[in-house]
Order: C-alpha cells, then structure tokens, then sequence
C-alpha cells in the first residue's frame, strides 16, 4: 500500500516533459510534440483564507456516474456534471491513457470528492463547490480541446463562483 | 509561491520514492521486454469513439435514460 509520510522527497519534482522527450528518443519515435503557449499564465493569487474559500474539483480522469454516458476513448471533449455530494461508490472511470484499476477500486485516486468534503468537515476548506466536473484527458486535438471542452467548464465555474478549482490532471 | 512557473514542493513524500530518480523506467522496461501490449490486468483500451462502460450494468442504465435527460448531465454529448 502507498502511504503518504511527513518530509520531502529527496529527488526532485519529476520533468516528465524531459522525460517524454527521453523517452520517445530511446525508442527511436519523433520528438513528442508538447502543447506550447507563447504567454505566460495569468497569475491568480489566493486572496482568501483557505477556510473561507469554496474549493471546485475538475478531474481529466475519465469519471463518470452510473446512470451517465461513459465517455468514449477517441477525443471525446463532453463533460460530466458530478453532483458533489455524490455516493462516490456510484462513480466509474472511462479512460484509455491509464491503468484504471486503483481508481476503479476508489475514485478518489483521480476525483478526490471524499478527501475535499474531509478537509471541509474538518474546517480547512470553507466548503465544497456544489458540483464538480469531469472529462476525459488524453484528447489529442489541443484547437477541439479549447473550442469545445474548456467553454463548457468555464462557464460552470462562472455560474458557480467558487473560490478556488482544483485541477486532478491524470 | 508569489509568481506562476514556480513549483513548491509540500512537506509529504511517498513511502517509496525511488521511482522519481527514473520516473518513465517502466515504459522502457516494457519496450525493452518486448512486452508492449498492456500488462495482465492493466484497464487500458483503445482509442475507440463508442461509450467505454466500466461494466455492463453501467451501460444499461445510460441506455435506459432518454437521451434529452441525459444531456442534463453529459454536457458536450449530440444526442443524435
């Protein structure tokens, strides 16, 4: 079983994008072609404590619920509205980029609900965003990924409000 | 943290930490081996555009909601 221990790792914070380029040159493929933006991200300092602050979940995990269309593995930009109070047992995964065992066995692998209404219940966060979002990641058309998925969530975060999103990439 | 592009690395660490001195060594590995299709037990699938269930009761139940209801939570779906 992984646990998590006090301390800091003694390696550093893995540079998967100089590891993928690693490793598609051993294995003789082009160089992988990593999305780039010319601009710097907007900063957004947190201007609220922690426990005042409404904290929405986005995963890319391929989460949905039972009851909701799965998604498919070829780009697929919907999203699944998760009710946040979900019975997080109801929630599966459809994903082609991972091994979906661990998350299949306890969804907070990849959409940590659970763990954010913990931290909520033990005041560290104010509250948690009445839904949350999910979509399939691994979707290779960057232009489909912005023009299609990103609106979506977007604009559900603006009718929502919320404090902070967290973003469970996977 | 006061400035984007910054990594601030939290005071945790897994039990065994060792994967992050070669964090891609089971990819190479498993070319290596010869074994490039999924390992047994590995959920993986390919890339197809029909609805991926995790089991079949989940199937069902998606096919038994009309698919105008079922927008109300799929955003992003053509019903058609």
């Amino acid at each position: 079983m992984n646990e998590i221990l006090p301390g800091r790792s003694s390696h550093p914070p893995a540079d998967y994008i100089a590891e993928t380029k690693r490793l598609y040159d051993s294995l003789g493929y082009d160089s992988y072609r990593w999305a780039e933006r010319s601009g710097q991200a907007p900063w957004r300092p947190i201007t609220k404590p922690l426990a005042d602050s409404t904290v929405l979940l986005i995963g890319s995990g391929g989460i949905y619920q039972h009851g909701q269309t799965a998604f498919h593995t070829k780009d697929d930009t919907s999203v699944r509205v998760i009710k946040s109070d979900v019975d997080t047992t109801t929630l599966r995964t459809a994903h082609f980029a991972y091994d979906q065992a661990d998350a299949r066995t306890d969804p907070n692998c990849v959409f940590p609900l659970d763990r954010l209404a913990e931290l909520s219940d033990a005041g560290e966060i104010g509250a948690v965003a009445s839904e949350s979002y999910a979509f399939m990641g691994g979707i290779y058309s960057t232009r489909r990924l912005e023009a299609e998925t990103v609106p979506i969530l977007v604009d559900r975060c603006r009718q929502l409000e919320p404090d902070l999103v967290l973003l469970v990439p996977v | 943290m006061a400035e984007p592009g910054s990594i601030e690395p939290l005071d945790y660490r897994w039990h065994d930490d060792e994967w992050r001195a070669d964090p891609l060594s089971w990819s190479r590995q498993r070319q290596d081996s010869g074994t490039s299709g999924n390992p047994s037990g590995d959920s993986r699938t390919d890339r197809i555009s029909d609805p991926v269930y995790q089991n079949e009761a989940d199937k069902s139940a998606a096919e038994a909601v009309p698919s105008d209801e079922q927008c109300l939570v799929c955003l992003g779906i053509d019903p058609d």
